[in-house]
């Protein structure tokens, strides 16, 4: 008996606990499920975009006006999952990956919900931007995340332009002296950066690519090639060149890779 | 000992006993009414906050989902989670944050339909309130610049309107997008500016000032008195608008507003001539150019008002 008892006394407290355990068990199977969000379905149709080079030719920014006033018209939103602008009031959702802001629609940012100077500030938006000095064929990893800025209209005019002070996406000739021989012609040229520049100098710019990492986490790479209408190359541009229209090219991979890689 | 022994075993079966019986309560298979196949199991919407949820009655089919003001969304794009085979009608769209009663209608597995409406409870901390900047200018068609507690960077998300005594609503002008401001004045007010006043309030009648802003709406205490105003037209100093000798010709009135012209003159070779006036409305005049008149661009002509002592003047170009 004493065994019993003592067997006894030892034994409450672990059954005490298994009953408890079962007890909270069964409460646990018993209570229902907190909801499982879904996928956002915006997120899951980017399926058919990944892994290809994609291209957006003379995506229009509103206006064929070349005046200075165009300095303070409204960002164009972009989509690189639908291959499609959207609106403005779009711009504290998900629904965009990267932004055409600042003078002429020209400076770029992605959609970040936690910088306060984002368009997408207070949204769950949870991109960024980056620019490397390569040929977009050559970018194929990924940076790291402390390389990709928040900040609205952060990429722009590069340094080795007028109106620029780091390194931008294009190069902006107020004088058409800088790559030109300053003929009126070729005033005010904004020469997108896809290819190397040769300058008046004899400086050679090598290419820039832009790496955006997209509201949703996925990444893309993009080749800005031209800011004017149908007009993809270098000579082709001059002072009364139809503009804003942007064609660029990217390659949209997704949220986890570490590299860009283009599958058939 | 067996005393003891007795009462502790009795203690064990007690419990073991209403564990068996929970067990048993969770277990038991009551038949239960099928669930509804055309359910909204979560409705949320994904901030830099994370998610709100909103609350689901399914017996009223009322969503509610209460946001802070903070947030200064001007749209909704919600996650919505739905019973198992169930689709949702038409696109989820996001939901304009002043829509009060959007709806959504639930499909389900067996086609029944269920509709729920979306009730936004933008949560502010104090009631929101409006007046005019300025007890100056009360001319139709001219600035009206107002103060209240809006907060934010964004003139376009407020909405103003002037209501007359009739309560009849009628919004406020926007000319410019660009030209439009919101200054923070250091005291939890805003002063909006951008805004002119319809052209369309009638001379001497009362009116009030209404703001709408996230979902909440004030109307100003103060009333004012419509006033008139010289009507200036649209008359660009770089490129005017081009017309034709003979031609119809109509000039837009943006600043203030018009009211009957008494006449309209011009003068050909030193000589005023009066235009044919074909109509008029509060925002534009339609007058005939006549058949000589010179081409080039024209300062010459003016409208006159009984009302008013000055002239308004009207720039165009005769291009042929």
């Amino acid at each position: 008996m004493v065994y019993r008892k003592r067997a006894f006394r030892a034994g409450w407290p672990a059954v005490l606990v298994a009953c408890c355990t079962v007890a909270v068990s069964v409460f646990t199977a018993c209570t229902k499920d907190e909801p499982v969000l879904p996928e956002d379905p915006e997120e899951t149709t980017h399926e058919n975009t990944y892994y290809k080079l994609q291209r957006i030719e003379n995506m229009p920014t509103g206006s064929e006006d070349n005046s200075a006033s165009l300095d303070s018209r409204p960002p164009v939103f972009f989509n690189f999952g639908l291959k499609e602008t959207v609106d403005e009031k779009y711009a504290k959702t998900k629904r965009w990956d990267i932004s055409f802001g600042g003078m002429f629609n020209c400076y770029l940012s992605g959609n970040n919900g936690q910088n306060a100077t984002n368009h997408g500030f207070m949204g769950p938006g949870v991109g960024g931007i980056a620019i490397v000095e390569k040929a977009f064929d050559e970018v194929v990893d990924i940076p790291e995340d402390s390389a990709f800025k928040t900040d609205v209209d952060v990429i722009g005019s590069d340094a080795n332009g007028d109106y620029g002070d780091k390194v931008g996406w294009f190069l902006y000739d107020f004088n058409g002296s800088i790559v030109s021989d300053g003929r009126p012609e070729k005033h005010h040229v904004a020469y997108a950066l896809s290819e190397p520049l040769t300058l008046k100098s004899g400086k050679v710019i090598p290419p820039r690519t832009l790496i955006v990492r997209t509201a949703t986490g996925d990444y893309a790479k993009i080749k800005m090639i031209s800011c004017y209408k149908d007009l993809f190359s270098k000579d082709q541009w001059f002072i009364d060149s139809p503009f804003i229209y942007f064609t660029f090219e990217y390659v949209l991979v997704p949220k986890g890779s570490t590299r860009f890689e283009i599958r058939d | 000992m067996n005393k003891h022994y007795n009462k502790t075993g009795t203690s064990l079966c007690a419990v073991l006993g209403m564990l068996l019986l929970t067990v048993v309560s969770c277990t038991k298979e009551t038949p239960l009414p099928a669930e509804p196949t055309n359910k909204i199991l979560s409705f949320a919407v994904e901030t830099a906050e994370g998610y709100l949820y909103a609350a689901i009655n399914n017996d009223d089919n009322t969503l509610t989902l209460s946001i802070p003001f903070y947030f200064d969304f001007p749209v909704l794009d919600p996650v919505i989670e739905l019973s198992e085979g169930a689709t949702l009608e038409g696109e989820n769209l996001p939901v304009d944050i002043d829509e009060e009663g959007y709806r959504y209608t639930v499909i389900g597995a067996d086609k029944s339909t269920r509709t729920y409406t979306l009730h936004i409870d933008i949560q502010i901390s104090k009631p929101l309130w409006v007046e005019r900047a300025y007890a100056g200018s009360t001319i139709v068609g001219n600035a009206c610049d107002v103060v209240g507690n809006f907060n934010t960077r964004d003139p376009k998300d407020i909405r103003l309107y002037v209501i007359d005594e009739e309560n009849n609503k009628t919004p406020l002008r926007i000319l410019h997008e660009n030209s439009m401001s919101i200054k923070a004045n250091g005291d939890n007010t805003y002063r909006v500016s951008g805004y002119f006043f319809p052209q369309s309030m009638t001379v001497g009648e009362n009116y009030r000032v209404v703001a709408e802003f996230k979902g909440q709406t004030a109307t100003s205490e103060t009333w004012f008195e419509a006033t008139q105003g010289q009507p200036g037209f649209d008359n660009p100093t770089i490129e005017p608008h081009q017309t034709k000798a003979g031609a119809e010709y109509t000039a837009v009135v943006s600043l203030n507003s018009l009211i009957e012209p008494q006449r309209v003159f011009t003068r050909i070779d030193g000589q005023e001539v009066d235009l044919e006036v074909i109509s008029w409305s509060y925002d534009k005049l339609t007058i005939r150019i006549p058949e000589n008149m010179p081409l080039g661009i024209n300062y010459d002509t003016f409208v006159e008002f009984e009302s008013l002592p000055l002239k308004s003047q009207i720039v165009f170009e005769v291009i042929e």
